[in-house]
C-alpha cells in the first residue's frame, strides 16, 4: 500500500515535469502552479480515467484557451499507459457504436488518428425489427446523406487513443493507482473570508489532498463524487441483464442488426473480418443460463433469437398493406431513399470466440449534473439502456460540452468551478440526455409488452417510420448524435 | 422583441430589489439597487425629527462631484431638515451603520482589528441642507428622486472595524456574488460586457485573443468597481487591475471576495474617486466606467477625469442606459408606477445619456470614439448579446484617449 502510494506520487511528479517541459514557454502562464506554487493545487481534478474522463482531459487539453490549466486525472488502474492494440487478435467483447458526432469530437481533440489506426468497423445501415414479424425499419446512411452511420470500436481502443493523446500533449497529470477517499466541497459563495476555503478538496487513499477549482466526476454509475456532492438520483432497475460476447458469423456485413424480443432486444454489431459483437438483453435467469451453456448451445440459442424464434420474418403482405395505407396518406411526408429497401436476413452466427460477460441493466439520472466546484459526466450523471449503444455517445457529448463551457469560462475570465458557468453545461446536456433516455426507455417498455393490439400498433408504427422520409431522417439523426 | 426582453429582466430585477426593501435580518441590502439598473440619482431624504426616534439614521449623501456615500446621522443631529442626497451607485444600503468613506491618507480597504480614526470620517461629507420650509418638489420634478431612511439597530452603532466587520463584508460579498441572488441580472449580463471589453482591448493593443491571459502587461482601472464583478474576470485574463469605488463597503466586499481566489488576489482595491487619482497623476492603459455615468452629477467632468486617467492612446470604456422610450418604460413606468416594485421616483430617467450625447461628451474629453454597441437580452437563451444596432436600452462605447 505504502509503496504503491509512493509510486503514484513519484509518477505524478514525473509526469508533471514532462508536462512542464513539453509546454516550455507556456509554463509561466500555467494557471495555478505559478501563482500559488501549491504542489497539490489544480484547476481541474477529473475523478475516473475511463473513456469519458479521458475525453474531458483531452477536450480541455486540446484548446488553446484551456491547455494551460493544471489538470489531474485520478484513476484506480495500475497504469494509465495506452494498452497495446493488436489488429489480428480476437476483438474484445466490450465495444461501443460511436456516432459521427463522437467521431467529430475525437477528431477535434486529436484522438481519432489512433482510433483509425486500430481499424474501427464502419456500419452504413441499421435494421430493427420485432419478433411478431409484422414490422421493420431499415435505414441507411444515404437517408441522411452521410457516408456512414457510425463505427463499432472496442472500448479499449477508445480509452487507449484518448490516453495516449493525453500523454502526447502532456497537458494532464495522471495520478494512479489512487483511490478517492473523500471530496470536500466549499459552500457556494462562501461567507468565509479565508481564500483557501473556496476550493474543493479531493482526499486520496495515501493521504494526499488535492485542492481544485473544479472536480469532474467521471467515475461511473456508482459515482463517489456524485454521492459526496449530495446529488440525488432517480432511476430503476430493468430486471434485465445484458450478455455480451464476440462471435464469428458466416458472412461479412456492415449492418447494425437489432431484433426486439419479448425478453429484450438482441443486437448484432459488425466487427472486422467476420467477427461480430452480440449485446443480448434478457432476463437475469436466461442470462445466467446463456453464460453457462456450451459454445454450440449458445450459438444455436443466439441464432434462434436473432432469426428463427417467434413468427415469420417481416416483409409479409400485412406489413406492406399497413405501410401502404400510411404512406399513401398525404401530410405524412415524402418517402425516404431506403423505403424501397426490403427486409434483409441477418447473417448466421457460427462460433462464440470470447468469454460471455453479463451485467445488470438500470436507468439512472442524477437530479443535478453540476454544483459549486463539481460537474458530473457520463455514467456518473446518467446511465441508459444500452440498446442503441448510446451510453458512450452521451458521455462523449458530455465531455465535449463540458470542455466547451470551461473554455468559454476561461475566455470570459470566469471562475471555472462556479455553478452559474457550469449550469450552461447542465442545460445543454440534460435536454439531450433526458430525451435519449426517454426514447430508449420507451422503446424498451413497448417491446417488453406482449399484448396483441399493441403489437399490431407497434408494427404499424415501425412500417410507417420505415416508409416516411422526414421522420425517419429525424430518428436517424438522433441516433447519430447529430441533434 | 429584444428590448422587451431587457424589460422583462429589468422588471424581474426591480421586483427583487423592491422585495428587499427593509430586509435586514440576513444582511441583505435594504434598498440595493443594481448599478446596471440605473439607480437613483439626486434624491431627497427626510430626516425625522429627533423626538420621533432615538435611533441613528443612515442618510445617503453626496460625497464629491461624482461619488456618493452614506452618512450615519446621530440622533442629536437629526433636526428635520431636508437634505439633498445622492444615492451611491451600487450602494448596498443596510440597516446597520455604515462607516464613512474617504480616508484622505490611505487608499485601501478597512482591515480587521483596525480602529478607524473618527477624524477621518467626517470632513468630506457634504450634506447640502435645504431649508425646512422649502416647498416640496413638484410631482414631475420628484421623478427620479427617492425618499429613503434606514434605521439601524442601537448595538450596531459603534464605529469600530473589527472581525465582525470583515465577516459582514464577507456575508454581503456572498450575497453580491451569488449568481442567483439579487444581482442576478448583472451576473447574467457581465460576461457580455466583459467579452466586449476583452475583444476591444485585444484588437487595440494587438494581443492574441485566443489565449487564456491576453491582457498580461496592461494596467486597467475600473472606476465604480462595486463588488468587483468586472475586475475579477479581467484580472484572470492577466491584467494588472485597480478597482476604485467611493463607497467603503463596496471596497470591503470586493477585497474580501478577490482574496478568496489566488487568480484575483492581486487586484488593488481603493476607496477613492477618479478625481483623486487624477490629482495623484495615476495613468492606466485602459479606463473602465461601466454603468456609472448615469449616476454622476456632471457626466462631462466625469468623462474628462476618465480621460485624464488614461495614458495617451489608452482606451476608455463607458457603458450606461439610453434615454429612450423603452428604458423609460422599463425603469420608470413599469417598475415604479404600474407594478410598484420600486418607489415612485427611484429613477431619474431624464439624467440618462443617449449614445449621441455620450459620443459628444467623449469627444469633448478628447476621446476618439471607436465603437458604440448595444447590449440586448434574449429571454429564450437567457443570454445577453452585443448588438451593433440596438442601443435602445443598454449600450457600451469605447474610444482612444488622444491627449497625452
Amino acid at each position: 500500500m505504502m509503496r504503491s502510494a509512493l509510486q503514484s506520487l513519484v509518477r505524478g511528479r514525473k509526469l508533471c515535469r514532462t508536462a512542464n517541459n513539453a509546454q516550455g514557454a507556456f509554463l509561466s502562464s500555467k494557471s495555478f502552479s505559478t501563482q500559488r506554487g501549491g504542489e497539490d493545487e489544480y484547476d481541474v481534478v477529473i475523478v475516473g480515467g475511463g473513456m469519458v474522463g479521458a475525453a474531458v482531459g483531452c477536450g480541455i487539453g486540446s484548446s488553446p484557451m484551456t491547455k494551460d490549466l493544471r489538470v489531474a486525472i485520478i484513476d484506480s488502474s495500475k497504469s494509465m499507459a495506452a494498452p497495446k492494440h493488436d489488429a489480428k487478435a480476437v476483438p474484445d467483447q466490450r465495444v461501443s457504436a460511436i456516432t459521427p458526432a463522437t467521431v467529430r469530437f475525437l477528431k477535434e481533440v486529436g484522438a481519432w488518428e489512433s482510433v483509425q489506426a486500430a481499424k474501427p468497423t464502419p456500419f452504413d445501415s441499421m435494421q430493427v425489427w420485432d419478433y411478431e414479424g409484422l414490422g421493420y425499419i431499415r435505414y441507411t446512411a444515404d437517408d441522411v446523406g452521410a457516408p456512414v452511420l457510425g463505427y463499432v470500436v472496442e472500448n479499449k481502443v477508445l480509452v487507449g487513443a484518448l490516453r495516449s493523446r493525453l500523454q502526447d500533449t502532456g497537458s494532464v497529470e495522471f495520478i494512479c493507482p489512487a483511490q478517492v477517499k473523500s471530496v470536500l466541497f466549499p459552500s457556494p459563495s462562501g461567507s468565509d473570508s479565508d481564500a483557501r476555503q473556496d476550493l474543493a478538496e479531493v482526499g486520496l487513499g495515501d493521504g494526499r489532498r488535492l485542492r481544485t477549482r473544479l472536480v469532474v466526476g467521471a467515475d461511473g454509475g456508482k459515482s463517489a463524487v456524485r454521492a459526496m456532492a449530495g446529488f440525488q438520483t432517480r432511476g430503476w432497475e430493468y430486471q434485465q441483464t445484458a450478455v455480451i460476447c464476440t462471435v464469428k458469423v458466416n458472412s461479412k456485413h456492415s449492418t447494425a442488426w437489432q431484433r426486439f424480443l419479448p425478453t429484450g432486444p438482441f443486437a448484432l454489431l459488425p466487427m472486422n473480418n467476420t467477427y461480430s459483437n452480440i449485446v443480448w438483453t434478457t432476463t437475469p435467469e436466461t442470462a445466467n443460463a446463456l453464460k453457462g451453456m456450451s459454445n454450440e448451445h449458445f450459438v444455436a440459442a443466439a441464432n434462434k433469437a436473432l432469426i428463427e424464434d417467434f413468427g415469420p420474418k417481416p416483409g409479409s403482405k400485412i406489413a406492406e398493406a399497413i405501410g401502404n395505407v400510411v404512406a399513401n396518406t398525404p401530410l405524412l411526408g415524402a418517402i425516404g431513399p431506403s423505403a424501397a429497401e426490403q427486409f434483409q436476413e441477418p447473417p448466421r452466427i457460427v462460433e462464440c470466440v470470447t468469454e460471455r460477460l453479463s451485467f445488470p441493466l438500470s436507468l439512472m439520472h442524477a437530479s443535478m449534473y453540476v454544483g459549486h466546484r463539481v460537474a458530473l459526466v457520463g455514467d456518473a450523471a446518467h446511465t441508459v439502456h444500452p440498446l442503441a449503444g448510446q451510453g458512450v455517445n452521451l458521455g462523449f457529448g458530455d465531455a465535449a460540452s463540458l470542455s466547451r463551457v470551461v473554455q468559454r469560462g476561461v475566455s470570459i475570465g470566469h471562475d471555472i468551478g462556479q455553478a452559474d458557468l457550469l449550469e450552461e453545461y447542465e442545460r445543454e446536456r440534460k435536454k439531450t440526455n433526458m430525451a435519449m433516455m426517454a426514447i430508449l426507455d420507451g422503446f424498451q417498455k413497448i417491446y417488453a409488452t406482449d399484448l396483441g393490439p399493441l403489437n399490431v400498433a407497434r408494427s404499424a408504427g415501425f412500417n410507417a417510420v420505415h416508409l416516411l422520409g422526414p421522420l425517419k431522417k429525424q430518428i436517424i439523426s438522433y441516433a447519430m448524435g447529430v441533434l | 422583441m429584444s428590448w422587451m426582453g431587457s424589460w422583462r429582466v429589468a422588471l424581474q430585477h426591480a421586483r427583487r430589489v423592491g422585495n428587499q426593501r427593509g430586509l435586514v435580518e440576513d444582511g441583505l441590502p435594504g434598498t440595493m439597487i443594481s448599478r446596471w439598473f440605473a439607480s437613483a440619482s439626486n434624491a431627497t431624504a427626510t430626516v425625522p425629527k429627533a423626538p420621533e426616534t432615538q435611533q441613528p439614521t443612515v442618510v445617503v449623501s453626496q460625497v464629491s462631484q461624482t461619488h456618493s456615500s452614506a452618512v450615519l446621522v446621530p440622533p442629536q443631529q437629526v433636526d428635520g431638515t431636508k437634505v439633498v442626497v445622492k444615492l451611491a451607485e451600487e450602494y448596498p444600503c443596510e440597516g446597520a451603520p455604515v462607516e464613512l468613506p474617504k480616508k484622505e491618507d490611505s487608499h485601501r480597504p478597512v482591515f480587521r482589528n483596525e480602529q478607524p480614526d473618527q477624524a477621518h470620517f467626517a470632513p468630506r461629507i457634504e450634506v447640502s441642507k435645504v431649508a425646512e420650509n422649502e416647498p416640496a418638489p413638484s410631482a414631475s420634478a420628484n421623478l427620479g428622486r427617492e425618499e429613503r431612511q434606514v434605521h439601524s439597530t442601537p448595538e450596531a452603532r459603534k464605529n469600530s472595524v473589527d472581525k465582525k466587520e470583515t465577516a459582514k463584508f464577507a456575508a454581503i460579498a456572498a450575497t453580491w456574488w451569488d449568481p442567483k441572488g439579487p444581482y442576478k441580472p448583472l451576473h447574467i449580463m457581465n460576461p457580455t460586457r466583459v467579452s466586449y471589453v476583452r475583444s476591444a482591448i485585444c484588437k487595440h493593443f494587438r494581443k492574441d485573443a485566443n489565449t487564456p491571459r491576453p491582457l498580461e502587461g496592461l494596467k486597467i482601472i475600473d472606476v465604480g468597481c462595486g463588488g468587483g464583478l468586472v475586475c475579477e474576470p479581467l484580472a484572470r485574463m492577466g491584467a494588472e487591475l485597480t478597482g476604485v469605488d467611493a463607497v467603503e463597503k463596496n471596497i470591503g466586499v470586493a477585497s474580501v471576495h478577490a482574496a478568496r481566489d489566488p487568480a484575483t488576489a492581486s487586484i488593488k482595491y481603493l476607496c477613492t474617486t477618479a478625481e483623486q487619482l487624477v490629482r495623484e497623476e495615476q495613468k492606466f492603459d485602459v479606463v473602465l466606467a461601466l454603468e456609472v455615468i448615469e449616476h454622476v452629477a456632471d457626466p462631462q467632468d466625469f468623462c474628462k477625469s476618465l480621460a485624464a486617467l488614461a495614458k495617451k492612446d489608452g482606451l476608455v470604456f463607458i457603458s450606461t442606459l439610453n434615454r429612450s422610450l423603452p428604458s423609460f418604460g422599463l425603469a420608470v413606468v413599469a417598475a415604479e408606477y404600474i407594478l410598484g416594485w420600486l418607489p415612485k421616483g427611484t429613477h431619474e430617467w431624464s439624467k440618462f445619456v443617449t449614445p449621441e450625447e455620450l459620443s459628444t461628451i467623449m469627444d469633448r474629453s478628447s476621446i476618439a470614439v471607436k465603437d458604440t454597441a448595444g447590449m440586448v437580452y434574449n429571454p429564450l437563451t437567457q443570454r445577453w448579446s452585443i448588438s451593433g444596432t440596438n442601443t435602445s436600452v443598454n449600450y457600451i462605447a469605447y474610444g482612444v484617449n488622444r491627449s497625452g
